[in-house]
This record gives C-alpha cells, structure tokens and sequence, in this order.
C-alpha cells in the first residue's frame, strides 16, 4: 500500500498527463512547439520566439515547479515585468540602437509615426463591442472592458514593450499572456502581415514611386538635442509616456553623445541581449493552460491582427492623402513603416519597393517612418492610458 | 484673528479640491462606454499628432539653427 502511495507520489507528474488536465499540457506543449518551429526553420524574431516558446513548455510541465513561490519564472515575472522594469531597459537598448539622423534631415516623415497609431484606436473601438459580445463574463464589467480593449489596441503599434507597459499599468494579469504573445508573434510577423495589406492599397505605380533622399548625416549638436528636447515635451504633455520615452531617449543619448561608446555598445548588445532573452522566457512564462486555452485567447490574437492591419492601413491611406497636395509624391508604402516594429517594417517596404523597381531606393524615407513609429506608439500608449485612466476614475 | 483665518483656509481648502476633482471624475466615468471610447479615441489621436507635430517643429528649428551656423562659419 505504500509502495503504492510512494509510487503515485513519484509519478504523478506522468498520471497527469493522461487527464483533461494533461491534454491541456499537450496542446501548450503543440502551440510552444510551433513557436519554437517559427523561431528556427522559418527565422521570424527568433531571438523572442524560441525563448517564449521554451518558457511555455516550462510553464506547463506538471506542478509548474518554475512557477511556484520561489520558481524562477516567477522571480523574473515578479522582477521584471510586474514592475515594468524589463520593457524599459529593452528600450535603452532600443533606443542606443536607433539613429534619427534620416528623421532629422526628413522631419515631415514623423507624420506617419502618428498615422500609423489609427489601427490601435481603431481596435479600441472594436474591441469596446466586441469584448462583451464574445466574452460574456466581462458583460457590465465596463472597467475591465475598457482596460482590455486598451491593451488589446496598443497590440497594433507592433511594439512589445509597449504592450506590457500598457497591459501591465491596467492590471490584466490574468490576460498577459495572449496579449504578449500577440504582440510578438505579430511583431515576428510583419513580412508576413505587411505585404498583401500594402498591396491591397497601393497600385503598382505608387509603388514604383521614387523618393530624393540627401546623403548628408544630421549635425551633431541635433543628434544631441533631439533626444533631450523629445524627453522633454513628451515627458510634460503625456507624463504617463516617460518612463518608456525616457529610456528610450538615454539609450540614444548614450550613443550620439560620443563619449560613451562602450555604454552604448554594452545597451545595444549586451544588455538588450540580455533583457530578451529574459523577457521572452518570462513571457513564455505566462502561457499556463489554463489562463491561455481560453475563448479570450482567440478573440485577442484576432483583434491584435485587425489593430496590426489597421495600423499598416492607417500609414498607407496617410501617405495616399498627402500625395493628393503635394508636388513631391511619396511612395504610399513608406506610410506602413509607421508601425513601431524597428527596423523589421523598413526592411519589408525597401524589399517591397525592390521588387516593384530594383534600382528603386526608400530604406532611408522607411527607416524615418519607422523610428517615427516607435515614438508615436510610446505616446499612444501614453495617451491611452491617461485617457481611460482617467474614463474609469483611477485603476 | 489672522491665525483663526489661515486656519479656516487650510481647512477649507483640500475639502473644496475635493469636491472638484470628485465632479470631474462623475462627469466622465458617468459617460456611455461607447462615448468613452469614442472620446478616448478622438483626444488620443489628437494628442499623438499634437505631440508628434511638436517634434517635427523642434526639428525645423534645429535645422534652422545648424543652417545658420553653418552659413556663418
């Protein structure tokens, strides 16, 4: 009889598997499968897939030990993303990375950086309707649903950090895991998700559109400045964006002042490095059976890829406007690049615009777009949460 | 006299910030959920190009400033 018990005991992590419980752990095991499948045959983002991926399967072993009080998943979790530490040194890293000399000798491109944030507002919207439509329980909770359509929009500015950052300062714990995973699986997504939007919009014509670009690299007192000054008036019109603007402009203060090199090589490689690999098996973390096999995981995942599609609409239509007044014409696809997935979308455009032309050259024009579109996704995530922050009278 | 008067001040005053904050928060927690949305909506957008159009003044004049400096060189 004890041998029995002692068995059981022993093996009870393989008796679970063969319940409701264990066909569970075999699904998460499948969709951490696929992630980790996406990460290294098919090489999207495979930086925060595999970790991800591999976090999942951690998550869902039986007993989740890596999740228990002192698990180190947990730790991490409680460490780097309850607090919202992880999103912004990812951005320190991000933002050493970045050069806005092509935005500083192109500034009118920083238009569609704010463009481009249409789909998440869009999707705010959607979401509104749909969320106590398809999830029944939220119905007459208009808290959490205004709490979770604000999440679920910032997915489309195709901006991680941001995303936790928002889903983080709202409370929906129980939600992070498909909100995170959407807005990196859709991040790793964009050569996939971009393109036929693009083409959808945009005639071969406007695609053949060739831009002026001027060679000649912005001053060095502008390089310094801008960072500062961007702190700055983000910091005192939408304070709620601070933390994520900030990091990000010290990071690119680190690189343009000149006499930090190692500090920002370090942000760059070493510390971007390794906030990833520790943000992406936290977030793999999440992924538990029982708060990701959900209907809210479905309607997520969906809304995050409407936002995604909106977000790369919203650029394009932007563009196709502004050539309605101008002499000088865009080419319409350097809108899509408006979305925060840098350098990932200016790459797709220029690859886009080759295909169309090959001696057609708009890396530079997509690139302004694109760090333009880091900024404004920051400030929508600002704004969004000052807004319903301030709709729900406090969280 | 002006000691019993500043006391009356301080004590009145947090009541009446009080007062005013709560009537703010009534008048927009009080709204449809769609309204919210939509207004969300409407001064988010706003906010982002209000923002954005100040970076893109800021750059203007930085160009400004570095033609100028570079013309007088």
């Amino acid at each position: 009889m004890d041998i029995l018990a002692i068995l059981k005991e022993l093996f009870a992590g393989v008796i679970s598997m063969v319940s409701v419980d264990g066909l569970k752990t075999l699904a998460m095991f499948v969709i951490a499968g696929v992630l980790i499948y996406l990460a290294i045959k098919k090489d999207y983002e495979p930086a925060l897939l595999l970790p991800i991926g591999f976090g999942a399967i951690l998550a869902n072993l039986p007993d989740a030990v890596v999740l228990g009080e002192d698990g180190f998943l947990k730790v991490l979790f409680n460490a780097g993303i309850a607090n919202e530490l992880f999103p912004i040194l990812i951005f320190i890293g991000v933002g050493a990375m970045i050069d806005f000399s092509p935005l500083l000798k192109d500034p009118s491109m920083i238009f569609f950086g704010a463009a481009a944030q249409f789909g998440i507002f869009a999707t705010f919207l959607v979401s509104l309707v749909l969320i106590p439509i398809v999830l029944p329980a939220t119905a007459g909770d208009e808290n959490l649903i205004l709490r979770l359509a604000s999440a679920i929009g910032i997915i489309g500015a195709a901006d991680g950090p941001t995303t936790l950052y928002v889903a983080n300062h709202f409370k929906l714990v129980e939600y992070m895991a498909p909100i995170s995973v959407a807005a990196y699986s859709y991040m790793s997504l964009v050569p996939v998700i971009q393109p036929p939007v693009i083409k959808a919009l945009t005639t071969k014509k406007e695609r053949m559109i060739r831009m002026n670009y001027n060679e000649e690299r912005a001053s060095k007192l502008a390089l310094i400045l801008f960072p500062i000054i961007v702190t700055a008036i983000a910091g005192i019109i939408v304070p709620m964006s601070a933390p994520l603007v900030g990091s990000l402009m010290f990071g690119n203060l680190i690189r343009e002042c000149g006499v930090l090199e190692r500090l920002s090589k370090t942000a760059q490689n070493e510390l971007a490095n390794l906030v990833t690999i520790l943000l992406g098996i936290t977030i793999g973390g999440t992924m538990v059976a029982e708060n990701f096999l959900r209907l809210d995981t479905l309607l997520i995942m969906a809304l995050g890829l409407f936002a995604f599609v909106f977000d790369t609409a919203g650029g394009v239509l932007f563009a196709k406007l502004l050539n309605l007044f101008r002499k000088e014409k865009i080419n319409p696809m350097v809108g899509a690049a408006g979305i925060s997935a840098f350098p990932m979308s200016a790459r797709v455009i220029q690859k886009l615009a080759k295909e169309e032309d090959p001696y057609n050259f708009i890396l530079m024009q997509s690139i302004s777009a694109n760090v333009s579109g880091q900024l404004g996704s920051i400030v929508a995530g600002g704004m969004v949460i000052t807004l319903v922050t301030m709709m729900l009278g406090g969280v | 006299m002006m000691k019993w008067l500043m006391a009356l001040t301080e004590s009145v005053e947090p009541v009446a910030e009080v007062v005013e904050t709560a009537v703010e928060q009534t008048a927009l927690t009080q709204l449809p959920l769609f309204t919210k949305g939509l207004l969300t909506t409407a001064m988010g957008l706003l906010g982002v190009f209000l923002v954005l159009t100040l970076f893109f003044v800021t750059i203007k004049l930085m160009q400004k400033i570095g033609a100028k400096e570079s013309s007088q060189q």
